[in-house]
Protein backbone atom coordinates (compact mmCIF):
# COMPACT_ATOMS: atom_id res chain seq x y z
CA UNK A 1 0.00 0.00 0.00
CA UNK A 2 1.53 3.29 -1.00
CA UNK A 3 0.78 5.51 1.82
CA UNK A 4 -2.54 3.90 2.69
CA UNK A 5 -4.35 6.71 3.59
CA UNK A 6 -2.47 10.09 2.24
CA UNK A 7 -2.26 8.04 -0.80
CA UNK A 8 -4.36 5.15 -0.38
CA UNK A 9 -3.38 3.09 -3.70
CA UNK A 10 0.04 1.63 -4.87
CA UNK A 11 -0.56 3.15 -8.38
CA UNK A 12 -1.01 7.05 -8.97
CA UNK A 13 -2.87 7.15 -11.72
CA UNK A 14 -2.87 9.58 -15.02
CA UNK A 15 -5.13 12.42 -15.10
CA UNK A 16 -6.91 11.55 -17.92
CA UNK A 17 -8.36 8.55 -15.76
CA UNK A 18 -10.90 11.34 -14.00
CA UNK A 19 -13.00 10.71 -17.18
CA UNK A 20 -13.41 6.83 -16.40
CA UNK A 21 -17.51 5.97 -16.86
CA UNK A 22 -19.20 6.54 -13.51
CA UNK A 23 -21.87 3.80 -14.02
CA UNK A 24 -18.60 1.30 -14.04
CA UNK A 25 -17.46 2.42 -10.65
CA UNK A 26 -21.34 2.28 -9.17
CA UNK A 27 -21.63 -1.26 -10.39
CA UNK A 28 -17.70 -2.64 -9.49
CA UNK A 29 -18.32 -0.89 -6.05
CA UNK A 30 -22.02 -2.25 -5.90
CA UNK A 31 -20.56 -6.04 -6.46
CA UNK A 32 -18.25 -5.65 -3.76
CA UNK A 33 -20.20 -4.17 -1.16
CA UNK A 34 -22.41 -6.93 -1.54
CA UNK A 35 -19.83 -9.48 -1.38
CA UNK A 36 -18.76 -7.49 2.22
CA UNK A 37 -22.00 -7.41 3.87
CA UNK A 38 -22.80 -11.04 3.09
CA UNK A 39 -19.72 -12.35 4.32
CA UNK A 40 -19.77 -10.09 7.36
CA UNK A 41 -23.13 -11.55 8.17
CA UNK A 42 -21.82 -14.62 7.99
CA UNK A 43 -18.95 -13.66 10.23
CA UNK A 44 -21.11 -11.99 12.69
CA UNK A 45 -23.31 -15.17 13.03
CA UNK A 46 -20.14 -17.18 13.85
CA UNK A 47 -18.92 -14.42 16.11
CA UNK A 48 -22.63 -15.01 18.14
CA UNK A 49 -22.48 -18.42 17.68
CA UNK B 1 9.04 -19.35 15.14
CA UNK B 2 9.66 -15.75 17.39
CA UNK B 3 7.41 -13.49 16.67
CA UNK B 4 9.98 -10.81 15.91
CA UNK B 5 11.40 -13.07 13.51
CA UNK B 6 8.22 -13.59 11.59
CA UNK B 7 7.39 -9.75 11.61
CA UNK B 8 10.93 -9.32 10.34
CA UNK B 9 10.06 -11.65 7.62
CA UNK B 10 6.72 -10.08 6.97
CA UNK B 11 7.22 -6.61 6.91
CA UNK B 12 10.43 -7.02 4.37
CA UNK B 13 8.38 -9.48 2.19
CA UNK B 14 5.78 -6.44 2.22
CA UNK B 15 8.79 -3.99 1.43
CA UNK B 16 9.54 -6.17 -1.53
CA UNK B 17 6.02 -7.24 -2.78
CA UNK B 18 5.10 -3.52 -3.25
CA UNK B 19 8.49 -2.11 -4.58
CA UNK B 20 8.10 -5.53 -7.07
CA UNK B 21 4.72 -4.47 -8.37
CA UNK B 22 5.57 -0.65 -8.58
CA UNK B 23 8.70 -1.59 -10.81
CA UNK B 24 6.77 -3.86 -12.72
CA UNK B 25 3.95 -1.27 -12.87
CA UNK B 26 6.22 1.58 -13.64
CA UNK B 27 9.08 -0.46 -15.48
CA UNK B 28 7.86 -2.88 -18.21
CA UNK B 29 4.26 -2.79 -18.36
CA UNK B 30 4.68 1.36 -19.00
CA UNK B 31 6.99 0.96 -21.61
CA UNK B 32 5.36 -1.44 -23.37
CA UNK B 33 1.51 -0.57 -23.57
CA UNK B 34 1.01 1.17 -26.66
CA UNK B 35 -2.32 3.61 -25.92
CA UNK B 36 -2.99 5.61 -23.04
CA UNK B 37 -6.09 4.11 -22.48
CA UNK B 38 -4.70 0.64 -22.01
CA UNK B 39 -1.92 2.39 -19.49
CA UNK B 40 -5.04 3.94 -16.93
CA UNK B 41 -7.00 0.29 -17.69
CA UNK B 42 -4.13 -1.51 -16.46
CA UNK B 43 -3.31 0.76 -13.83
CA UNK B 44 -7.12 0.47 -12.54
CA UNK B 45 -7.50 -3.12 -12.50
CA UNK B 46 -4.10 -3.31 -10.22
CA UNK B 47 -5.89 -1.05 -8.13
CA UNK B 48 -8.99 -3.18 -8.66
CA UNK B 49 -7.66 -7.04 -8.16
CA UNK B 50 -4.98 -5.56 -5.30
CA UNK B 51 -7.52 -4.28 -2.85
CA UNK B 52 -10.96 -5.60 -4.01
CA UNK B 53 -10.06 -8.87 -3.69
CA UNK B 54 -8.36 -8.48 -0.24
CA UNK B 55 -11.92 -8.96 1.56
CA UNK B 56 -12.83 -12.69 -0.15
CA UNK B 57 -8.81 -13.81 0.23
CA UNK B 58 -9.55 -13.45 3.70
CA UNK B 59 -12.36 -15.30 3.99
CA UNK B 60 -10.90 -17.95 2.25
CA UNK B 61 -7.76 -17.93 4.71
CA UNK B 62 -10.42 -17.58 7.81
CA UNK B 63 -12.31 -20.61 6.29
CA UNK B 64 -8.96 -22.81 5.45
CA UNK B 65 -6.65 -21.19 7.80
CA UNK B 66 -3.47 -23.39 6.85
CA UNK B 67 -3.66 -21.66 3.33
CA UNK B 68 -0.39 -20.03 2.61
CA UNK B 69 -1.30 -16.99 1.13
CA UNK B 70 1.98 -14.92 2.10
CA UNK B 71 3.90 -17.47 0.52
CA UNK B 72 1.97 -17.72 -2.05
CA UNK B 73 1.51 -14.36 -2.95
CA UNK B 74 5.61 -13.93 -2.92
CA UNK B 75 5.54 -16.71 -5.65
CA UNK B 76 2.89 -14.80 -7.58
CA UNK B 77 5.14 -11.62 -7.16
CA UNK B 78 8.36 -13.24 -8.31
CA UNK B 79 6.61 -15.39 -11.22
CA UNK B 80 4.80 -11.97 -12.71
CA UNK B 81 8.72 -10.27 -12.75
CA UNK B 82 10.40 -13.33 -14.05
CA UNK B 83 7.28 -14.09 -16.85
CA UNK B 84 6.83 -10.35 -17.85
CA UNK B 85 9.17 -10.13 -21.01
CA UNK B 86 7.59 -13.47 -22.50
CA UNK B 87 4.01 -13.00 -21.39
CA UNK B 88 3.84 -9.38 -23.05
CA UNK B 89 3.76 -10.86 -26.54
CA UNK B 90 0.18 -12.61 -25.21
CA UNK B 91 -1.01 -9.18 -23.62
CA UNK B 92 1.23 -6.48 -21.33
CA UNK B 93 -1.78 -6.70 -18.82
CA UNK B 94 -1.41 -10.59 -17.83
CA UNK B 95 2.25 -10.05 -15.86
CA UNK B 96 0.06 -7.02 -13.97
CA UNK B 97 -2.93 -9.29 -13.54
CA UNK B 98 -0.58 -11.76 -11.62
CA UNK B 99 1.35 -9.14 -10.12
CA UNK B 100 -2.20 -7.95 -8.60
CA UNK B 101 -3.28 -11.08 -7.27
CA UNK B 102 0.46 -11.65 -5.48
CA UNK B 103 0.20 -8.51 -3.88
CA UNK B 104 -3.46 -9.00 -2.53
CA UNK B 105 -2.77 -12.75 -1.38
CA UNK B 106 0.81 -11.37 0.21
CA UNK B 107 -1.37 -8.80 2.62
CA UNK B 108 -4.46 -10.91 3.37
CA UNK B 109 -1.32 -13.94 4.20
CA UNK B 110 1.20 -11.45 6.03
CA UNK B 111 -1.46 -9.29 7.63
CA UNK B 112 -3.18 -12.11 9.46
CA UNK B 113 -0.24 -13.73 10.50
CA UNK B 114 1.16 -10.57 12.23
CA UNK B 115 -2.48 -9.44 13.79
CA UNK B 116 -2.76 -13.17 14.84
CA UNK B 117 0.65 -12.93 16.25
CA UNK B 118 0.62 -9.78 18.07
CA UNK B 119 -0.41 -10.78 21.53
CA UNK B 120 -3.05 -7.60 21.61
CA UNK B 121 -0.31 -4.88 20.82
CA UNK B 122 -1.49 -3.13 18.14
CA UNK B 123 2.54 -1.73 17.28
CA UNK B 124 2.95 -4.94 14.61
CA UNK B 125 0.32 -3.76 12.71
CA UNK B 126 1.75 -0.39 12.25
CA UNK B 127 5.08 -2.08 11.83
CA UNK B 128 4.14 -4.93 8.74
CA UNK B 129 1.88 -2.12 6.93
CA UNK B 130 4.70 1.01 7.63
CA UNK B 131 7.50 -0.71 4.94
CA UNK B 132 4.65 -0.75 1.92
CA UNK B 133 4.88 2.77 1.74
CA UNK B 134 8.61 3.07 1.16
CA UNK B 135 8.51 0.15 -1.11
CA UNK B 136 5.95 1.64 -3.11
CA UNK B 137 8.45 5.23 -3.56
CA UNK B 138 11.31 2.78 -4.60
CA UNK B 139 9.74 0.86 -6.81
CA UNK B 140 8.29 3.48 -8.42
CA UNK B 141 11.56 5.05 -8.78
CA UNK B 142 13.56 2.37 -9.59
CA UNK B 143 10.88 1.19 -12.74
CA UNK B 144 11.13 4.61 -14.65
CA UNK B 145 14.62 4.86 -14.19
CA UNK B 146 14.64 1.46 -15.99
CA UNK B 147 16.59 -0.54 -13.21
CA UNK B 148 17.61 -4.29 -13.99
CA UNK B 149 14.40 -6.45 -13.52
CA UNK B 150 17.16 -8.64 -11.63
CA UNK B 151 16.98 -6.43 -8.23
CA UNK B 152 13.33 -7.12 -7.58
CA UNK B 153 13.83 -10.48 -8.64
CA UNK B 154 16.63 -11.26 -5.96
CA UNK B 155 14.59 -9.55 -3.50
CA UNK B 156 11.49 -11.48 -4.24
CA UNK B 157 13.49 -15.07 -4.09
CA UNK B 158 14.86 -13.98 -0.90
CA UNK B 159 11.60 -13.36 0.55
CA UNK B 160 10.13 -16.32 -0.78
CA UNK B 161 12.62 -18.52 0.47
CA UNK B 162 12.37 -16.71 4.51
CA UNK B 163 7.95 -16.86 4.28
CA UNK B 164 8.08 -20.50 3.34
CA UNK B 165 9.75 -20.94 6.83
CA UNK B 166 7.03 -19.56 8.20
CA UNK B 167 3.93 -21.50 8.85
CA UNK B 168 0.32 -19.69 8.79
CA UNK B 169 -0.84 -19.07 12.09
CA UNK B 170 -4.18 -19.83 13.30
CA UNK B 171 -5.64 -18.33 16.22
CA UNK B 172 -8.02 -15.27 17.42
CA UNK B 173 -6.81 -11.54 17.34
CA UNK B 174 -7.83 -9.42 19.78
CA UNK B 175 -6.87 -5.80 20.67
CA UNK B 176 -9.43 -4.09 22.84
CA UNK B 177 -9.48 -1.00 20.76
CA UNK B 178 -13.07 -0.71 19.59
CA UNK B 179 -15.77 0.97 22.12
CA UNK B 180 -17.84 -2.42 22.73
CA UNK B 181 -20.14 -0.99 24.77
CA UNK B 182 -22.22 0.09 20.68
CA UNK B 183 -24.01 -3.00 18.86
CA UNK B 184 -21.84 -4.49 16.33
CA UNK B 185 -23.68 -2.67 13.07
CA UNK B 186 -23.12 0.93 14.59
CA UNK B 187 -19.21 -0.12 15.26
CA UNK B 188 -18.14 -1.33 12.18
CA UNK B 189 -20.33 1.16 10.36
CA UNK B 190 -18.08 3.82 12.20
CA UNK B 191 -14.76 2.16 11.70
CA UNK B 192 -15.06 1.26 8.46
CA UNK B 193 -16.61 4.84 7.49
CA UNK B 194 -13.49 6.55 9.18
CA UNK B 195 -11.32 4.07 6.28
CA UNK B 196 -13.34 5.07 3.67
CA UNK B 197 -13.10 9.37 4.85
CA UNK B 198 -9.53 8.83 5.23
CA UNK B 199 -8.81 7.26 1.97
CA UNK B 200 -10.94 10.07 0.36
CA UNK B 201 -9.10 12.75 1.99
CA UNK B 202 -5.90 11.03 1.20
CA UNK B 203 -6.59 11.29 -2.44
CA UNK B 204 -7.73 14.90 -2.25
CA UNK B 205 -4.95 16.91 -0.05
CA UNK B 206 -3.65 18.83 -2.64
CA UNK B 207 -0.10 18.63 -2.42
CA UNK B 208 2.18 21.35 -4.72
CA UNK B 209 5.33 19.84 -3.65
CA UNK B 210 5.42 16.22 -4.07
CA UNK B 211 6.96 16.31 -8.12
CA UNK B 212 9.56 18.28 -6.48
CA UNK B 213 12.86 16.15 -6.47
CA UNK B 214 13.90 18.11 -3.20
CA UNK B 215 11.00 16.43 -1.76
CA UNK B 216 10.66 13.42 -3.51
CA UNK B 217 10.91 10.70 -0.58
CA UNK B 218 9.24 13.19 1.93
CA UNK B 219 5.54 12.15 2.02
CA UNK B 220 6.57 8.47 2.19
CA UNK B 221 8.91 8.80 4.40
CA UNK B 222 6.66 10.49 6.72
CA UNK B 223 3.80 7.81 6.33
CA UNK B 224 5.87 5.13 7.31
CA UNK B 225 6.95 7.11 10.35
CA UNK B 226 3.79 7.54 11.07
CA UNK B 227 1.88 3.94 10.89
CA UNK B 228 5.10 2.65 12.15
CA UNK B 229 4.73 4.76 15.09
CA UNK B 230 1.27 4.67 15.47
CA UNK B 231 0.83 1.52 17.12
CA UNK B 232 3.21 1.99 19.58
CA UNK B 233 1.69 5.03 20.64
CA UNK B 234 -1.95 3.68 20.78
CA UNK B 235 -0.29 0.84 23.07
CA UNK B 236 1.01 3.44 25.56
CA UNK B 237 -1.17 6.26 25.47
CA UNK B 238 -4.79 4.17 24.28
CA UNK B 239 -6.44 4.22 20.87
CA UNK B 240 -8.92 6.88 21.28
CA UNK B 241 -6.71 9.45 22.62
CA UNK B 242 -4.18 9.01 20.32
CA UNK B 243 -6.35 8.70 17.49
CA UNK B 244 -7.46 12.02 18.42
CA UNK B 245 -4.75 14.13 18.64
CA UNK B 246 -3.02 12.60 15.34
CA UNK B 247 -5.97 13.12 13.32
CA UNK B 248 -7.01 16.88 14.86
CA UNK B 249 -3.20 17.65 13.76
CA UNK B 250 -2.99 16.26 10.63
CA UNK B 251 -6.56 17.93 9.72
CA UNK B 252 -4.85 21.85 10.54
CA UNK B 253 -1.65 20.84 8.87
CA UNK B 254 -3.13 18.92 5.68
CA UNK B 255 -6.07 21.76 5.49
CA UNK B 256 -4.63 24.68 5.67
CA UNK B 257 -0.88 24.19 5.84
CA UNK B 258 -0.46 21.55 2.91
CA UNK B 259 1.16 24.58 0.75
CA UNK B 260 4.53 24.03 3.26
CA UNK B 261 6.26 20.78 2.37
CA UNK B 262 7.90 20.22 5.74
CA UNK B 263 4.54 20.94 8.16
CA UNK B 264 2.40 18.90 5.59
CA UNK B 265 4.44 15.82 5.71
CA UNK B 266 4.26 16.37 9.58
CA UNK B 267 0.47 16.02 8.84
CA UNK B 268 0.71 13.23 6.67
CA UNK B 269 2.95 11.55 9.51
CA UNK B 270 0.30 12.38 11.83
CA UNK B 271 -2.54 11.24 9.17
CA UNK B 272 -1.20 7.97 8.85
CA UNK B 273 -0.70 7.49 13.12
CA UNK B 274 -4.29 6.00 13.73
CA UNK B 275 -4.32 3.11 10.74
CA UNK B 276 -3.24 0.39 12.78
CA UNK B 277 -5.73 2.24 15.51
CA UNK B 278 -8.55 1.35 12.66
CA UNK B 279 -7.12 -2.26 11.58
CA UNK B 280 -7.09 -3.39 15.20
CA UNK B 281 -10.13 -2.43 16.06
CA UNK B 282 -12.01 -3.86 13.16
CA UNK B 283 -10.39 -6.85 13.88
CA UNK B 284 -11.79 -6.60 17.52
CA UNK B 285 -15.22 -7.27 16.06
CA UNK B 286 -14.22 -9.93 13.84
CA UNK B 287 -12.01 -12.39 16.53
CA UNK B 288 -12.46 -15.36 14.53
CA UNK B 289 -12.50 -13.44 10.94
CA UNK B 290 -9.23 -11.70 10.85
CA UNK B 291 -9.11 -12.34 7.40
CA UNK B 292 -12.11 -10.77 6.58
CA UNK B 293 -10.97 -7.67 9.19
CA UNK B 294 -8.00 -6.96 7.17
CA UNK B 295 -9.55 -7.49 4.30
CA UNK B 296 -12.43 -4.89 5.11
CA UNK B 297 -10.30 -2.20 5.78
CA UNK B 298 -8.32 -2.04 2.46
CA UNK B 299 -11.64 -2.80 0.68
CA UNK B 300 -12.36 0.53 2.07
CA UNK B 301 -9.59 1.88 0.79
CA UNK B 302 -10.56 1.44 -2.57
CA UNK B 303 -13.97 2.44 -2.46
CA UNK B 304 -12.69 6.00 -0.70
CA UNK B 305 -10.55 5.98 -4.21
CA UNK B 306 -13.53 5.40 -6.68
CA UNK B 307 -15.25 8.08 -5.57
CA UNK B 308 -12.52 10.64 -6.22
CA UNK B 309 -11.95 9.25 -9.98
CA UNK B 310 -15.55 11.19 -10.75
CA UNK B 311 -14.28 14.17 -9.13
CA UNK B 312 -12.55 17.21 -10.87
CA UNK B 313 -12.23 19.55 -8.04
CA UNK B 314 -10.05 22.64 -8.33
CA UNK B 315 -7.43 22.43 -5.58
CA UNK B 316 -9.33 25.68 -3.17
CA UNK B 317 -12.57 23.49 -3.58
CA UNK B 318 -10.76 20.38 -2.18
CA UNK B 319 -9.90 22.30 1.24
CA UNK B 320 -13.60 22.88 2.92
CA UNK B 321 -14.34 19.29 1.58
CA UNK B 322 -11.38 17.96 3.24
CA UNK B 323 -12.18 20.08 6.50
CA UNK B 324 -15.94 18.24 6.94
CA UNK B 325 -14.05 14.93 5.63
CA UNK B 326 -11.53 14.70 8.46
CA UNK B 327 -13.79 16.26 10.88
CA UNK B 328 -15.85 13.54 10.19
CA UNK B 329 -13.33 10.45 10.38
CA UNK B 330 -12.39 11.92 13.42
CA UNK B 331 -15.60 11.55 14.91
CA UNK B 332 -16.20 8.18 13.54
CA UNK B 333 -12.43 7.21 15.40
CA UNK B 334 -13.53 9.24 18.46
CA UNK B 335 -17.11 7.03 18.97
CA UNK B 336 -15.61 4.10 17.75
CA UNK B 337 -12.55 3.57 19.79
CA UNK B 338 -11.98 2.95 23.46
CA UNK B 339 -9.67 4.44 26.33
CA UNK B 340 -7.90 3.78 27.95
CA UNK B 341 -6.23 0.39 26.33
CA UNK B 342 -5.79 -2.47 28.93
CA UNK B 343 -1.80 -3.37 29.19
CA UNK B 344 -0.94 -6.08 26.86
CA UNK B 345 -1.37 -9.37 27.60
CA UNK B 346 0.88 -11.95 27.24
CA UNK B 347 -1.54 -14.64 25.17
CA UNK B 348 0.16 -17.85 23.42
CA UNK B 349 -1.30 -18.20 20.26
CA UNK B 350 -1.17 -21.52 18.65
CA UNK B 351 0.90 -21.85 15.47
Amino acid sequence: MILYDVAPLPAPLPPQAQSFPVWLIVVVAAILVTAAIVLIRRAKKKKNG
Amino acid sequence: MPRIFRLGVHTLSHFAVDFSCLFLLFGAFSASAAAEQSLILGFLLYNALAFGLQFLLGALRDRFPRLPLASLGCALTLCALLLSPSMRVVSPLAPVLICALGNACFHVGGGVDTLLLANERMADSGVFVSSGSLGVLLGTLAGKSGAAMAIPAVLMALCLLLSLLTRPCVGEARFHAANERRSFAVLLTLLLSAVLLRSMVGFLVPMPWKSEPAYLFLPACAAFLGKASGGFLADRFGARRVGFVSLFGAAILLVFLNRAPYLCAFGILLFNIPMPITLCAICDLFPRNTGLAFGLSTLMLLLGFLPTLCLNLEASATLPLNAVLTALALICLLLATRMPNPSPKIKAIGE
